[in-house]
């Protein structure tokens, strides 16, 4: 493995029939880096992402997590990883706190570490009483921040996630968004997907656009901003993806 | 780790059994419930064709319905996997280190646990309606056994289902076209000729009724065919989860 390069992509491609959903993709994403993944609806983030977790077969190309070969070592490269869907997928007949400790479990974390790591995280997004009941009752953004946390038990290396605060309130999403800054701190390396292009400006060391299943642009957010010549990164997204559709490309 | 993995997974489908009322009632209310309304409508009956002089319709049917309840299950399982699906849950659980054959090994174990509790329940309350089963422990274990068994083809028939059907509504309906023909032939039409039993031999759940027709009802716990019936129902559960892993495994963690 590379030292310093914990995700590498080699002319990665998946296709569906006749649609290109990622055509050729090469990108390096280093360790302990806030990885800001954007681009349009259907544009080929979440099938890359799942190309990245193992869950989808590449078409052509290949790409390693951690070290590790995402088609041929997949199981161990798991051990690696913490995902959090799109969707939140929780079990609605289990309570928050048994979700969380399900996952861990299917990690392998140590039952005491599982403990102490529950209260914790629970604790940090204030879910403690929550958590006590079960998944069914909660609200969107409850579900979400609980999703988050499912991701985060095992404390892994590399976290993706995935428009991790759609559906939730103004105040949950500033609250994730400081948590998920928080990941930075700690080490981890963060490929976060998001349409709040906004806070992926303000958290991203790096981001990468991707349209029609091509990498873009690739940059930090403040070099991207000046090479544009606009007063932000979402001017930026509107300036180049906008363009490639006006091209009809 | 593997051992941790499934073992946290059994428990979820466990937990699933009695937190979600739907499948509550189905897997324990109805078998329940079915004993119940035919011991009211058919304790009084006999018939003569019956294997066992003086038997009732009632003590007849009754290893049908054990062994019906299982294979009911296997809609349970077609129907709490594409659910699982859709929610984005099995690809949740796709991303952690548990391979496919793990959580699906789960599926089974757990759902064998339920197909021997749930036919003992029945077996319990029949017994406190005046039933009495003979065998005595090994036929109590025997009977285990092949539930055990009929509880593997249940699921394997469930991963079938939820791997062809794309929503909830198409693996009910599919479902049924399983367990309607094992409901009437393997559990409670095989004894009227020879035509209902050569049909029934192609239901699995006709080898459980038949056996533990033997052993309840005659206390044949060495006989010949149960251990026919238990290789032909290995075979069959065998089979069966073997093409269901292999179908689920390709096509529904997609």
């Amino acid at each position: 493995m590379d030292n310093e390069n914990v995700i590498v992509i080699q002319d990665l491609v998946k296709h569906y029939d006749e649609v290109k959903a990622v055509n050729g993709l090469n990108l390096e994403i280093r360790k302990g880096e806030m990885f800001g993944f954007l681009g349009p609806n259907g544009a080929g983030k979440t099938t890359t992402i799942n190309m990245l977790c193992g869950l989808l077969e590449p078409t052509a190309g290949s790409a390693s997590v951690a070290g590790y070969d995402v088609t041929k070592q997949a199981t161990k490269m798991k051990e690696h990883i913490g995902v959090c869907p799109q969707e939140a997928a929780v079990f609605k007949f289990l309570s928050g706190r048994e979700n969380i400790e399900l996952l861990g479990n299917l990690h392998g974390v140590e039952r005491e570490t599982l403990r102490e790591r529950t209260t914790s995280l629970l604790e940090e997004a204030d879910f403690t009483e929550a958590a006590k009941r079960r998944a069914k009752g909660y609200s969107g953004g409850m579900m979400r921040q609980l999703n988050l946390m499912m991701a985060l038990i095992s404390d892994p290396e590399i976290v993706f996630l995935d428009e991790p605060t759609v559906g939730m309130d103004a105040r949950a999403r500033r609250r994730t968004w400081e948590y998920i800054g928080s990941l930075k701190d700690q080490g981890k390396t963060v490929i976060l997907t998001t349409h709040y292009i906004e806070e992926a400006q303000a958290l991203s060391d790096r981001v990468g656009i991707i349209d029609y299943g091509e990498l873009i642009a690739l940059d930090t957010p403040q070099t991207l901003i000046e090479q544009h010549e606009v007063d932000d990164l979402e001017a930026v997204f509107l300036k180049i993806t906008g363009r490639r559709i006006a091209e009809g490309s | 780790m593997r051992t941790r993995q499934m073992g946290a997974l059994v428990g979820v489908e466990l937990k699933k059994l009695y937190r979600d009322l739907t499948n509550l009632f189905v897997m324990l209310l109805m078998p329940v419930g079915l004993a119940l309304i035919f011991y009211l409508a058919l304790s009084g009956v006999t018939n003569d064709y019956y294997p066992v002089p003086g038997m009732n319709h009632f003590e007849y049917l009754l290893p049908g319905v054990m062994g019906y309840s299982v294979i009911y299950m296997g809609m349970m399982v077609a129907l709490g996997l594409v659910e699982y699906r859709q929610s984005g849950l099995l690809k949740r659980i796709e991303a952690t280190p548990v391979t496919p054959a793990a959580y699906l090994g789960s599926q089974i174990v757990a759902y064998m646990i339920i197909a021997v509790v749930q036919a003992f329940i029945v077996l319990l309350v029949a017994r406190l309606l005046g039933f009495v089963p003979l065998g005595g422990v090994v036929g109590l274990l025997l009977a285990a056994l092949f539930l055990a068994l009929l509880g593997i083809t249940a699921v394997g028939l469930g991963l079938i289902t939820a791997a062809v059907a794309k929503d909830s509504g198409a693996a009910g309906g599919l479902a049924v076209i399983f367990i309607l023909p094992m409901m009437m032939f393997g559990s409670y039409l095989a004894v009227f000729n020879e035509m209902t039993r050569n049909i029934a031999r192609f239901m699995p759940n006709y080898y459980v009724t038949n056996s533990l027709s033997v052993i309840f009802h005659t206390g044949g716990v060495s006989e010949p065919v149960i251990w026919q019936n238990l290789l032909i129902l290995a075979g069959i559960s065998l089979v069966v989860a073997v093409v269901g892993i292999w179908l689920f495994g390709r096509t529904a963690f997609r």
